[in-house]
């Protein structure tokens, strides 16, 4: 299963693959990442119907997560991507957005790696 | 003959008699008309006038009128408490005294005539007052203190004009006459003459025309002695008066006798004593009877004893011992009188003097009080200013400084999530490495060293990532510290580009911090080619931070009114031009209403509520960017639709 993350930040994806490295290794986990959220979008549809979890930041320049949030949830049905949203605001109007929207899971900065493997893998099995 | 004479002079007598208690009739109704004219005038130099027409009126003649007259004056004078009227009074009195013999009585009147009229100020009643008082010098052949008076006297009438006023000329004539200064006293006569013009029917008159008949008789001119002689016996005869008809005779008599016809002085002689004789002015017999006493002593002894009786009497009231001596005295009275007077003046002159010096001196110090008083407030005042500037100058400094760290509020949520990126990842690149490095110890300890090396490979690319966002979490404290410390002033090279963005982001961020449910797309659109320009970097930061925040400010406000279909956005965008970099801040927010689009970049100018913003923001931007860079900052706007401000700066 391809999991996606989509941050600005670059660090983002050196960081997952360090983190992840053994389920990386074990074919546990695969890892995409995107940039922005266009970029995102781009990997959404070259990988149409292949079964993706997506992790993304909220505030990005350009289309925002909560933006990228709706374009999915309205696009791709089948599957329907599960689509945990990241970030630093972790306010309730933040939160009931995302969630109005279909946002799967709702994680706040700075990520507690030991809780977001756990989740990961509860959604994937 | 002597019988025809003597006929002729009793006749004389009864007409003289006779024409007498006519003639005082006249003058009296004359003066009781002057008198009643007196009463009603207020006028000073008018009072005067009337007081002198008295003596036009030939009321000299008559010494008994003039007492009466004198008695009169100094009623009304005393009653009206009036100087003229009072110094009037006692001259009359005081010429009727005279008139009379009685020298000593009138020198005293005089004295007080004279003392009121100096009182009065009145020029003219004090020319006249000293002329009649020197008659009695005249009278008493104290030629030089008779002529002191007189010139005196004529030294005032000179200041003034109007009738009376060649009175001391006059006498002054008969003064030097008396002298045997025959020159002197034409010269005088003349000068009387001319100023009594047409005063035809004046008895004074007969004065002068018999001082001009003695000069001619002394000098020869025996024709024109008789034609004067015969118009002064004329005028003598029509005022009635036997005190000028007196004086007429004498000098008559006193012209034959000078050209040794001793027959006609002795009958002028006689005529002047018998004129006077039994008349209030019997002293006048003193000069004739004289005369007569030498004149009989050799031819007839009877005559010589009655003329004697005559002159002696006289005299001795006249030129008693003790008449002379009290006239004396008198004299010197009036003179230590005058001393005194003057020395009175120069003291009050002095005084004057002295008071005018200390007005003058005390204004002056008044002046100088005053202009040193304005100084002292001008220093004062401008002490008070230098002081208000000073504490102006620091309230301002310490408003921009409020200002800065009103910004450096909006900055702290943004900053603050500035530095949880970085910082998130060094500590979960740190966490990693930890494990990494215990898994590297496991690979080592089972022999597998390339697999090891993989691992330090990761460990190092982490450690540089633990580094580089370290530094970016310090950069990023550095230039909010930065920020908030005073501008060093220094130019340096600075990518606009990498400025406006830092700026942009944290001004966004600031305000998400801040309101969560803030949204907005920001849009950047950085032209490459503007490359570094020399500005301060810190407070161009400013101005973009505070024109940034204003744009996010005003998207937010209108959003919570046209929350819909609103899409808030704020753009950035850079572009060289020319010489030029433009940095152009646009927003869709509310605009700004063109009535006070003008104001935006006055001091403490703002729209924000009470509390929220300082007013100081766009006019320290506005300083910063036209006084430290040389540039321009420029508003555009369309109110409720957009708002774009344009940075100009030269690069």
């Amino acid at each position: 299963m391809k999991i996606l993350v989509v941050d600005d930040e670059k660090d983002v994806q050196v960081l997952f693959e360090q983190r992840f490295r053994k389920e990386i290794r074990s074919a546990e986990m695969e890892f995409m990442f995107a940039f922005s959220g266009e970029e995102a979008l781009q990997f959404m549809q070259s990988n149409e119907h292949e079964a993706v979890l997506i992790l993304s930041d909220i505030n990005m320049p350009g289309m925002s997560g909560l933006e990228l949030l709706k374009q999915i949830k309205e696009k791709y049905e089948a599957p329907p991507p599960v689509v945990m949203m990241i970030t630093a605001y972790g306010d309730a109007d933040n939160y009931n957005q995302a969630m109005k929207l279909g946002a799967d899971d709702f994680l706040t900065k700075p990520l507690d790696f030991t809780v977001l493997k756990e989740k990961l893998k509860t959604n994937l099995v | 003959m002597r019988k025809i004479l003597l006929l002729f002079g009793f006749a004389m007598l009864c007409i003289t008699t006779q024409g007498q208690e006519q003639m005082q009739d006249i003058i009296k109704y004359k003066c009781d008309s002057i008198f009643s004219l007196l009463e009603k005038e207020t006028n000073s130099d008018r009072k005067v006038e009337l007081i002198i027409n008295f003596y036009l009126t030939s009321i000299d003649g008559f010494p008994f009128l003039l007492l009466d007259l004198g008695q009169r004056l100094l009623v009304l004078g005393e009653q009206r408490k009036d100087p003229i009227i009072e110094s009037s009074a006692w001259s009359a009195l005081a010429q009727g005294h005279r008139l009379t013999g009685n020298y000593v009585k009138a020198l005293q009147i005089h004295g007080k005539a004279v003392d009121m009229a100096e009182k009065s100020g009145n020029i003219k009643l004090m020319s006249f007052a000293i002329n009649q008082m020197a008659h009695i010098y005249k009278d008493r052949l104290e030629n030089e203190k008779a002529l002191s008076l007189y010139k005196t006297a004529l030294a005032y009438a000179e200041q003034t004009k109007g009738v009376g006023m060649w009175f001391p000329s006059m006498n002054l004539a008969t003064v030097y006459l008396n002298m045997g200064k025959q020159d002197s006293s034409l010269h005088y006569a003349r000068i009387a003459q001319r100023q009594v013009g047409t005063m035809n029917m004046l008895s004074n008159a007969a004065i002068i025309a018999s001082t001009f008949g003695t000069i001619h008789s002394r000098k020869g001119n025996l024709d024109s002695t008789r034609f004067y002689f015969d118009e002064s016996v004329k005028i003598a005869r029509e005022s009635a008066s036997p005190r000028y008809l007196n004086a007429t005779y004498v000098a008559l008599a006193e012209h034959f006798h000078l050209h040794k016809q001793y027959d006609s002085a002795a009958w002028y002689c006689s005529m002047a004593v018998n004129i006077v004789s039994n008349t209030p002015s019997a002293n006048l017999a003193l000069k004739p009877a004289r005369m007569l006493i030498d004149y009989y002593q050799d031819r007839n002894p009877d005559s010589t004893v009655k003329y004697w009786r005559v002159y002696a009497s006289i005299n001795d009231s006249v030129n008693s011992a003790r008449a002379n001596q009290q006239i004396q005295m008198l004299t010197l009275e009036e003179e230590q009188r005058k001393r005194d007077i003057e020395a009175e003046n120069i003291k009050y002159r002095n005084k004057i003097r002295t008071g005018l010096l200390l007005v003058g001196l005390a204004l002056f110090l008044l002046v100088a009080l005053y202009l040193l008083r304005n100084n002292r407030q001008k220093q004062k005042s401008n002490l008070a200013l230098q002081k208000t500037l000073a504490e102006l100058q620091t309230t301002q400094k310490q408003l921009i400084q409020s200002e800065k760290m009103a910004s450096l509020g909006e900055l702290t949520a943004g900053i603050a999530h500035e530095i949880q990126n970085p910082l998130n990842f060094v500590n979960n690149f740190s966490e990693v490495n930890s494990e990494l490095i215990e898994e590297a110890h496991a690979e080592m300890d089972k022999g597998n060293i390339p697999e090891a090396r993989n691992i330090l490979h990761d460990i190092k690319e982490n450690e540089q990532k633990i580094n580089h966002h370290g530094k970016r979490a310090d950069a990023i404290v550095k230039g909010m510290l930065q920020h908030s410390r005073n501008s060093t002033g220094q130019k340096e090279l600075t990518n606009i580009n990498e400025l406006a963005d830092e700026y942009l982001r944290l001004a966004y961020h600031g305000l998400r911090a801040r309101d969560k449910s803030f949204q907005a797309s920001v849009t950047t659109d950085f032209d490459p080619s503007t490359g570094k320009i020399n500005i301060i970097p810190q407070d161009i930061g400013r101005v973009l931070l505070n024109l940034f925040t204003n744009a996010f400010y005003s998207i937010t406000e209108k959003s919570k009114h046209r929350p819909e279909d609103y899409q808030p956005t704020v753009s950035v965008s850079t572009k060289k031009l020319n010489n030029t970099i433009l940095v152009k801040i646009r927003d869709n927010g509310m605009g700004i209403p063109k009535e006070i689009i003008h104001k935006v970049f006055q001091p403490f100018f703002t729209t924000k509520p009470t509390g929220q913003g300082t007013g100081l923001g766009l006019s320290l931007s506005y300083d910063i960017i036209t006084k430290g860079h040389g540039g321009e900052l420029k508003a555009e706007t369309k109110e409720g639709e957009f708002a774009e401000f344009t940075i100009i700066l030269p690069s």
